[in-house]
């Protein structure tokens, strides 16, 4: 279908506007410009900012420099996560382009996993797709798979070619149709409030009786409050890529065609602007 | 407590075209608003950087290797 493939491209290719910005307390020898940068919804901040770091270290002395990181209004951002997810969660309700403050020390060991090389990021990407093909197919797809096919899912994420990506994952998003869908949907559901990261749980995309679970199903599951009752005013927008799917949406195709290249349907739980 | 499933209320175009417009209109305003301004701005900054390792290069040139009719004209 023409359509599912536009969304798929549309998904690849989402950007963010970025505005990074040294943080004051960074010792340097001229003053810094900001940055800008178009950042792929998709990857990962690690995986996309060499200029960003190339640009800054200019002006900053060698002995200066410790490992960069991200912040956002004090909150140091996970590269671990998907860039969209961050945006989402975090900067949804700034004002254009988003601005990051970029950091060389003081690294917050609490708050964010390391990452000294881009083969970091790759080991993570990876076991999030082996994660979900476990949920998915139980492990069956990806363990067919061959090392040059892992290689190619990773290499197109890291040069942004869609086509390279999906000839590969098309296998990853495959389910028999008797199943009618896969064994469990591969989501997490993000919040910013609240002790957990995120939440994950198995949810199957049918019901015993064979009916299709929607968007608005999953929530009420698992997130009752986001799914506003009758008569309600809506205080919580359900978010995923940027957008707002409508609730009737079966999560089967949410989870074809609106996943991240992990694998994962991210969805953000975020209180509605205010304004 | 345990939730049972609702139907999908609409046909699959619908919410296919729905996910669409969203994206097309998450785009206009987040994507395409903004590519060719970063664009222009980083090409600035490429300009900028380059004008600054020009002027390094001539004061260090200056100061390095005086040419003979530099002593005349400094003072």
């Amino acid at each position: 279908m023409a359509d599912d493939k536009d969304v798929l491209r549309d998904v690849w290719y989402g950007r963010i506007p970025a505005c990074f910005t040294l943080h004051q307390d960074e010792v340097t020898e001229r003053e810094a410009e900001p940055y800008y940068l178009l950042l792929p919804r998709v990857s990962y901040l690690t995986l996309v900012t060499d200029k960003v770091k190339k640009h800054f270290l200019k002006v900053m002395r060698a002995e200066d420099v410790e490992e960069m990181w991200f912040e956002y209004e004090g909150t140091p951002l996970k590269w671990h996560y998907p860039i969209g997810v961050l945006f989402d969660l975090h900067g949804s309700n700034s004002i254009l382009p988003w601005s990051i403050t970029v950091h060389f020390k003081n690294f917050p060991e609490r708050d964010l996993l390391h990452c000294l090389s881009n083969s970091v990021i790759e080991a993570h990407f990876m076991s999030s797709i082996k994660e979900a093909d476990a949920l998915k197919h139980k492990s069956q797809v990806v363990n067919d798979m061959q090392k040059k096919d892992h290689k190619q899912l990773w290499m197109g994420l890291q040069n942004d070619k869609f086509d390279q990506f999906w000839a590969i994952n098309r296998k990853l998003m495959e389910y028999s149709t008797e199943d009618g869908g896969f064994r469990y949907i591969p989501f997490r559901i993000y919040q910013t409030t609240g002790e957990r990261p995120f939440i994950q749980k198995l949810f199957r995309p049918l019901s015993a009786e064979g009916a299709v679970h929607t968007l608005g199903d999953l929530l009420r599951e698992m997130y009752p409050a986001a799914v506003p009752q009758e008569g309600e005013e809506k205080r919580l927008l359900v978010v995923i890529h940027g957008i707002e799917p409508l609730l009737e949406t079966p999560v089967q195709w949410l989870s074809e065609h609106l996943s991240h290249p992990d694998n994962f349907l991210h969805i953000c739980v975020v209180p509605t602007p205010s304004d | 407590p345990v939730v049972g499933p609702c139907r999908a209320a609409f046909p699959r175009w619908f919410f296919n075209r729905h996910v669409l417009e969203q994206l097309k209109l998450r785009d206009r305003v987040q994507r395409h608003a903004f590519e060719e301004i970063v664009h222009q701005y980083n090409r600035l900054l490429e300009k900028a950087d380059l004008q600054a390792v020009l002027s390094e290069r001539y004061q260090s040139d200056k100061y390095d290797a005086p040419r003979p009719h530099d002593g005349s004209a400094g003072s």
